[in-house]
């Protein structure tokens, strides 16, 4: 629950009518630059996540369940719940495919007591979008029914293949669900069907969400995250990109061994003479790829052939998903020192602040609590180390690093210190 | 009227605005002694030569333009141009030079920058391991043009990688990263291949809209590098380039490294593996598979298909041909 409350240990309906700007404050100089430095470097900190190296579940199956219940025209979220809801989304669509290329999504919306399917389980993200974006024109109603969600989830999740996660990612909003029949029974036959629930509330907690999330996670509810603010509704979103780690348990419990999958590795071929049938929509097109079992012409990868079912990528496909299995390790704050032995960023050769004296640093500290009433310090040495390679970075490209380019800057850059632990699985 | 006119320039127009948009151009030089070597045809210094030509090329075309070079090295990759020793002479004593035009002192800085820093790391460069450090090389070059479009407003920029070598010098899942990054910034990867062929490089060029091309004539090096690689990213899609249609995108097996058309790839790991493991195990990652799921695959291309084909050639006959002959070399 603690990681639940905000700084001020309240939900954002609760804080004081807060703007951005009531926080800055001038410090003696009149200057703003120090504060707004240690606001940015505190707010990029927590975009670091801790990384352990799990197992997860590469290939996943997630329903992705939309409120569009009354309560989302609520407007504690601009303009409104709903649409906030929908570009968030839509962000997650794209985000979620970029991070799990191999994996498949279905999104279906809770409305007046129903559950309608708006878009069927695919690899295709340009599909979901624009089905997202339809939802737009569609006005909040009625009551959400979990359960009318779930069990059409469960339908959508049945058929996949025992090697691909079955995950189910609810958005809601609403304190209340109204069900045609017993829930409890439902959550029962998601467990059995080893499909995992996650849960966003818009509002507060609501126990059978909690319920429901514990149970179908082998006891885990932290995948349950009720928002504080826009901020954390994006970033509980954003952890769901980031597949589920496949816990002792549940290997004990499913399968007994992980999936081997069967996939074909087609050629491109460029035809720039004459167009030919492709497969998949039967257009003629310039161009395209071949299936290596049917030889049958596909349009784009990833998909499943559409004539012997062989499941078709691109070798580059499966790399995009390598740094979930390779992470990068965490880099650790050096401590404020009177002199540090880097001066400037390796990575993007920006300069370090300099070093601060014992005196200096109380002086500061003193001053940082006298202005902020804070026991947290601000103060800090802006330099961020690689355990491997002991190479020293900015905040930024330590964000950089970790969350666009996954790869160490200085363990790649840098071979001659004998401990090297190079990530490649040498492919070639 | 006037307002209609206008939108018409503007239609007809749509990269005049554009044109103006200052640029970065990020140049990775390779400099394994060893892979020079092997070029007989041309040097290290017949390439700088050219490649100082070509950055005072894209300073000059316009004012705001940037560059910056890396060199990467069998043992490190490091920055030629700039260093920050450097900007920091620049901001304290100014323009020391006592040459009178802003421009021309500074393509000088660059030469001269560029090439003594090139000269101290082939200094420091020993021997190195069997993996090289251009995937460093290239995750510091999107570090830094990160900084200079978060300094700069819509900075455009695109990386030129010099290379000399195959990818047997590339580690894989690195220099995959480097790609998927640079996608995502929309930075185009420019390869410039002097050695032998790569296709890590290939697909990197291929996947960020880059330029690739294998360099045959080493001696006119300038000429590809001022026409070919000179072509900013926004005009791209309005010019004839040197295309690659043929990429090898080709999986290959990871225990035995043979080429892969039809594969198995580990659940966990999703390591590639040309065919079921011997034991239950995956070789890479050592999670131990399920027996069923394994024995289905074991039988599926043996037994079953040889009969499907049969009862299908008789219910069926709409079953595409192809996939007969295809089953046939298979087995
Ligand atoms: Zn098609
Ligand atoms: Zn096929
Ligand atoms: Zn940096
Ligand atoms: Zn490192
Ligand atoms: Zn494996």
């Amino acid at each position: 629950m603690e990681e639940l409350k905000g700084a001020n240990g309240g939900y954002a309906w609760e804080d004081e009518y807060q703007r951005s700007w009531d926080i800055v404050k001038e410090d003696d100089g009149g200057s703003l630059e120090g504060i707004v430095t240690s606001l940015v470097e505190a707010r990029k900190k927590r975009f670091m996540k801790n990384v352990t190296p799990f197992q997860r579940g590469i290939i996943r199956t997630m329903v992705l369940v939309v409120d569009l219940s009354s309560s989302m025209q609520e407007k504690d979220l601009r303009p409104n719940r709903a649409s906030i809801t929908i570009s968030y989304a839509i962000d997650f669509v794209g985000e979620f495919f970029d991070q799990n290329p191999i994996s498949q999504l279905g999104i279906v919306v809770m409305r007046s007591g129903v559950a309608t399917l708006v878009s069927d389980v695919s690899g295709n993200p340009q599909s979901h979008i624009d089905n997202l974006r339809a939802l737009r024109k569609l006005e909040p109603k009625g009551d959400p029914s979990l359960q009318n969600a779930l069990e059409m989830s469960k339908g959508l999740l049945l058929h996949v293949a025992s090697h691909c996660t079955r995950e189910v990612l609810i958005i809601f909003g609403s304190l209340l669900t109204s069900d045609p029949g017993d829930i409890h029974k439902t959550i029962l036959s998601l467990v059995v069907s080893k499909i995992r629930v996650r849960v966003i509330g818009l509002t507060a907690q609501v126990a059978i969400c909690a319920e429901m999330v514990r149970k179908t996670n082998f006891g885990d509810s932290s995948l349950y995250g009720v928002i504080l603010n826009e901020t954390h509704y994006k970033e509980l979103l954003m952890n769901a990109v980031t597949p589920l780690a496949i816990s002792n348990q549940s290997l004990a419990e499913t399968a007994p061994g992980f999936s081997l999958v069967e996939m074909g590795f087609p050629s491109r071929i460029s035809e720039t003479a004459s167009p030919s049938f492709c497969s998949c929509h039967s257009k003629l097109t310039y161009g395209g790829y071949v299936c290596p079992q049917c030889l049958s012409k596909i349009c784009s990868l990833p998909t499943v052939c559409p004539c012997c079912q062989l499941m078709l990528i691109l070798s580059t496909h499966l790399a995009r998903s390598y740094h979930h299995l390779f992470p990068l390790k965490t880099y650790v704050e050096v401590p404020v020192l009177t002199n540090y032995d880097t001066e400037f960023c390796f990575g993007c050769q920006i300069a370090f602040p300099a070093g601060v004296t014992p005196l200096e640093a109380q002086v500061l500290k003193a001053k940082e609590e006298a202005q902020w009433g804070m026991k947290k310090h601000m103060l800090t040495s802006s330099r961020y180390r690689c355990p491997d390679c002991q190479v020293s970075f900015c905040i930024d490209c330590d964000v950089f690093s970790h969350d666009v380019l996954h790869n160490c800057m200085g363990c790649e850059s840098i071979r001659e210190s004998p401990s090297k632990p190079t990530l490649s699985v040498n492919a070639i | 009227m006037d307002a209609i006119a206008e939108s018409v320039f503007d239609n007809t127009m749509p990269h005049a605005a554009v044109d103006d948009t200052p640029s970065h151009l990020s140049v990775i030089l390779e400099t394994s002694a060893a892979g020079w070597l092997a070029i007989p045809q041309t040097t290290l210094k017949q390439v700088s030569e050219a490649l100082l030509v070509a950055l005072n090329a894209h300073l000059a075309s316009n004012t705001s333009n940037q560059v910056s070079v890396l060199a990467s090295g069998v043992q490190r990759s490091e920055f030629l141009f700039p260093t920050p020793e450097d900007t920091h002479a620049k901001h304290h004593n100014g323009t020391s030079t006592l040459v009178s035009s802003k421009l021309y002192s500074l393509f000088r800085h660059v030469d001269e920058e560029v090439l003594h820093r090139l000269d101290a790391h082939i200094q420091t460069e020993g021997n190195g391991c069997d993996k090289g450090t251009l995937a460093g090389g290239t995750s510091m070059a999107l570090a830094y043009i990160r900084r200079c479009q978060a300094e700069t407003a819509a900075l455009k920029a695109r990386i030129l990688i010099i290379s000399i070598t195959d990818d047997s010098a590339i580690p894989y899942i690195p220099v995959m990263n480097c790609i998927f990054a640079a996608q995502k910034m929309k930075t185009s990867i420019d390869v410039c291949q002097l050695g032998p062929a790569s296709s890590f490089l290939q697909q990197a060029a291929d996947a960020t809209g880059g330029v690739y091309m294998d360099v045959k004539h080493p001696q006119g090096l300038i000429q590809y590098l001022t026409t070919a690689f000179f072509v900013d990213t926004s005009l791209r899609p309005f010019m004839v380039l040197p295309s690659q249609n043929n990429v090898d995108f080709r999986a290959s097996c990871f225990v035995t490294g043979g080429v892969v058309e039809r594969g198995y790839v580990c659940g966990v790991c999703l390591c590639i593996l040309k065919d079921v493991p011997q034991r239950n195990f995956c070789p890479v990652c050592g999670s131990r598979f399920d027996d069923l799921v394994i024995s289905k695959l074991r039988r599926g291309p043996v037994v079953t298909r040889k009969k499907k084909r049969k009862t299908d050639a008789l219910q069926t006959p709409l079953t595409p041909a192809a996939e007969q002959p295809e089953a046939v070399t298979d087995d």
